[in-house]
């Protein structure tokens, strides 16, 4: 009898070791063996062998990448898959960006790059200079705009894309690009060397309005030189004496938090900008810095249109909730989510939509569409709604009905008594401690 | 029984235990190597290839990216097989291939159900068809054609033309008179944009711009204005057609004619012969073959093919088994430089020749059966369009969705190989 008991001690420690060795995968891995590998053991199939994820996509792409019968690139199919992969959530901010869109996306948040400081336009004949950035190389060098640029180094780039020849502009900080151009009223094409560095491209832009003593600041977009243009702009208008301030968020379509935060800076110190809500719960509030403020004792005006979306929703939304601009325009696009952008290892990246954003009064803007996609609701709605006239040419005061809308407002505010500033009516409840990161309000809306 | 020392029986247990574990942790490891799962998505056709375990690049970066996605989006991502058939849809999409699509749940069950001839909605077969710079844009882009697309994407380029491929023979659609080759202009009013149509614009726009006719490009600017204010992208324009409900208004354009009528949406059966004014209309759905045996005994030689659906390739070969002998009858190439597959026959037939009439309308499964009859010495009345001759795999996804994808056209056997 104890033989027996000995015996049988002996085999159950044999099989527990056995057991042992063959949950110490996962019993490193701190858990239990799954059903299914114990399934297998005893020979039987797993009973509800779910794909992954990762098995289904790799079917479907051996398939199509093998079996199509004409050839497939296989990392546009990859990019492909990620795009679609991204898609599936419904979110249209929740994309995938293939490495040369990456790029692009990254420099215009940046809104620097290596170049001669041109917006050029495509031409038959080359390209054509649309715009020259105030103080870049190409302005020192005496570019025009209005000028055909038909070789670049001595190579004809008539009939090249406009990406090409903007990428054979660009280059090397420090080093020459030739440009030959047509200029019209000069005969014989001219010859510009110029050295390439570093540009900024304007995305705040003030002047006086014609026969008004009224600012205008049209922001494009909010990058990172973004702060300091805005704030060149506004010091020099307030050099110059203006009576009132209209700020044109039309058709911007937002960009980094931070510059927002700190353009808002002036206007309004300490005080909450945006509450973050994380998938986790936390939330996370921004404010304004408190040494930036000024003192405006004049009517400010924000323009904004369906086009004005994430960080100029965000500008001019704390603007109207501390009611110290009146907002005029059509509704804005309603877009209340923060994106991060992901870099990952081939230099694509993906933005991903990590969390929901509310104004200081609280309310929910985001934009709500029906079956088709279309407007239903969301966004911000203006103090003064007016729906701009067909054929308008932006900042024209003569064609600009919503411009035309702001000025009489600041005429007839300036008349009146000055407007009582109202104090903020919102208090932050919660400080969150997130390490901050680089927030990436969509550029793209 | 002799004694044994108790320290050996605990070096012997010891030693027993030891072997145990390794033994049990080696059986682990080869029955986790055994891991291969069962095939989860079944071809119908051609048995394709299937290696899900693979360890391809693209699956650990697929893998990576599912990952970042699950741990830091807004909101809890249930089920991630949802990103797996965007993958695909994605993939599928970027072939820009008419023939290769994704389908959704309900679009594949009515894909499927077209294969026996039976029909929804208004009684046609829509195609998108996208144009040649479609392609040049690539993947991202068309992914995301009805939201947002890449900074440099012309917009235009992604917008597809609807397009009538097939009108079933007594349907509303018939009765109305859309006939192939029509493209679909408004439903319901609602304008279906087109790429064409947008470019037509520009390029008016870009006129009246440089003549300074500026009267007449506001014209026209409120013309578009009220157009794209509410407008039905193709590929949700093309499930109203193919649903059923209530009546639509549809506008057609032909050529330069612009068409209009009132169309009912229901279920709709077409049998695979129609007795059509001069020969028999065939079209290669569920139980054609037979229908197709029984005309052939009945002394039928000449089929219309025209105006014909998808159909179904496995159909399509059973009803050439009924008039050409067993053997290969030429070869499933693609354009990779792929070898050549044998397209083999095991039927009975005797060498009929047939007299077939095709057009641009005879796609898909039809436009196959008169490449393989004609290079078997039947008539072919009318030009076919090669591009219309392609053989379709279709696969089933775990939600229900669906994709097609082309994996070969048609090879005429060469001289001195089959008879």
């Amino acid at each position: 009898m104890k033989a027996l008991l000995k015996v049988l001690g002996v085999l159950a420690l044999v099989f527990g070791a056995f057991l042992f060795g063959f949950s110490w995968k996962d019993i490193r891995m701190g858990e239990a063996p799954s059903a299914e590998t114990v399934e297998k053991l005893i020979g039987r199939e797993p009973a509800t062998a779910k794909p992954t994820a990762t098995q289904l996509f790799n079917e479907a792409f051996g398939r199509i990448f093998r079996d199509y019968y004409r050839p497939v690139d296989q990392i546009e199919l990859k990019w492909a898959g990620m795009a679609g992969a991204m898609g599936s959530l419904g979110d249209p901010h929740t994309q995938y960006m293939e490495p040369k869109v990456a790029r692009e996306f990254a420099q215009d948040t940046r809104g620097n790059f290596v170049g001669v400081g041109a917006r050029l336009a495509p031409d038959p004949l080359g390209a054509k200079v649309a715009t020259v950035f105030k103080a870049g190389p190409a302005a020192k060098a005496g570019l025009l705009a209005g000028d055909l640029i038909t070789k670049v180094d001595g190579e004809d780039v008539a009939g090249l894309p406009i990406d090409q020849i903007v990428s054979r502009i660009r280059g090397k900080d420090g080093t020459v690009v030739r440009l030959t151009l047509l200029r019209s009223n000069e005969e014989k094409p001219l010859t510009l060397s110029i050295r390439r560095a570093m540009v900024y491209i304007p995305t705040a832009e003030g002047r006086v309005l014609p026969d008004t003593d009224i600012g205008l600041i049209s922001i494009s977009q909010f990058s990172e030189p973004t702060v300091g243009q805005f704030e060149e702009a506004l010091n020099d208008l307030m050099q110059q004496g203006i009576k009132g301030l209209i700020i044109d968020l039309r058709s911007n379509p937002g960009g980094l938090l931070k510059s927002a935060v700190q353009m808002l800076s002036y206007f309004k110190p300490n005080s909450v900008v945006v509450k973050m809500r994380y998938r986790d719960g936390t939330e996370e509030v921004h404010r304004t810095e408190s040494n930036r403020v000024r003192k405006f004792d004049f009517p400010l005006v924000t323009l904004v249109n369906e086009e004005s979306a994430s960080a100029a929703e965000i500008f001019a939304g704390v603007m109207q909730d501390y009611r110290l601009a009146t907002m005029v325009g059509e509704h804005t696009y309603g877009k209340a989510s923060v994106q991060n952008v992901f870099q990952l290892v081939d230099g694509a990246s993906a933005k991903i939509t990590i969390a929901r954003y509310y104004l200081p009064n609280g309310n929910d803007i985001s934009r709500k569409v029906n079956a088709d996609g279309e407007y239903v609701s969301g966004g911000l709605k203006p103090d003064i709604t007016v729906p701009e006239n067909l054929d308008m040419i932006p900042g024209v005061p003569a064609s600009d009905n919503q411009l035309q809308k702001a000025i009489e407002i600041i005429k007839t505010r300036s008349a009146g008594s000055t407007r009582a500033l109202l104090l903020p009516h919102f208090r932050p409840d919660i400080e969150s401690s997130r390490p901050s990161k680089t927030l990436q309000l969509a550029a793209d809306a | 029984m002799k004694k044994i020392h108790p320290s050996l029986i605990f070096t012997g247990a010891l030693v027993a235990g030891l072997g145990a574990a390794i033994a049990g942790s080696v059986l682990r490891d080869s029955v986790d190597r055994s891991g291969r799962p069962e095939r989860l998505l079944q071809a119908s056709l051609e048995p394709m290839t299937s290696d899900m375990d693979l360890q391809i690049p693209e699956g650990q970066y697929f893998l990576k990216l599912t990952d970042l996605v699950k741990r830091e989006y807004v909101e809890p991502i249930g089920d991630d097989s949802k990103l797996a058939v965007g993958a695909v849809r994605g993939m599928v999409a970027s072939l820009v291939d008419p023939w290769s699509q994704f389908m959704n749940p309900s679009q594949y069950a009515a894909f499927l159900q077209a294969r026996k001839g039976e029909m929804n909605g208004i009684g046609a077969e829509l195609a998108l068809v996208y144009g040649p710079e479609a392609k040049k844009l690539g993947s991202a882009g068309l992914e995301a054609q009805e939201d947002d697309v890449g900074p440099n994407t012309d917009r235009a380029a992604l917008l597809p033309e609807l397009i009538v491929t097939a009108v079933a023979p007594g349907s509303q659609a018939e009765a109305a008179g859309l006939r192939p080759g029509d493209r679909i202009e408004a439903i319901d009013g609602r304008w279906v944009p087109s790429e064409a149509v947008v470019k037509a614009w520009r390029e008016e726009q870009r006129k009246l711009q440089a003549e300074g006719n500026t009267a007449k490009l506001s014209e026209l600017r409120q013309q578009i204005r009220e157009k794209t204010r509410a407008d039905r992208p193709a590929t949700r324009a093309r499930d109203i057609l193919n649903e059923n409900g209530l009546p639509v208004e549809v506008e057609w354009v032909r050529g330069t004619e612009q068409l209009k009528a009132k169309l009912d949406r229901k279920p709709f059966k077409v049998a695979p012969i129609v007795n059509g004014e001069e020969s028999p209309q065939l079209r290669f759905f569920q139980g054609a073959d037979l229908a197709f045996e029984k005309a052939l005994k009945s002394g039928k030689t000449t089929f219309d093919l025209r105006n014909s659906f998808a159909g179904d390739a496995d159909v399509m070969i059973r009803c050439l088994e009924k008039f050409l002998p067993p053997g290969e009858v030429g070869s499933i190439i693609d354009r990779r430089g792929g070898k050549p597959k044998p397209l083999n026959l095991k039927g009975h037939g005797e060498n009929t020749k047939l007299t077939l009439i095709v057009d641009e309308s005879t796609r898909g499964a039809a436009a196959l059966f008169a490449q393989i009859a004609e290079a078997h010495g039947s008539k072919l009345i009318g030009k076919l369009n090669p591009d219309n001759a392609v053989f379709v795999a279709h696969y089933q996804l775990v939600d229900g969705s669906g994709y097609s994808i082309v994996y070969g056209q048609f090879a005429a056997p060469s001289a001195g190989g089959t008879k």
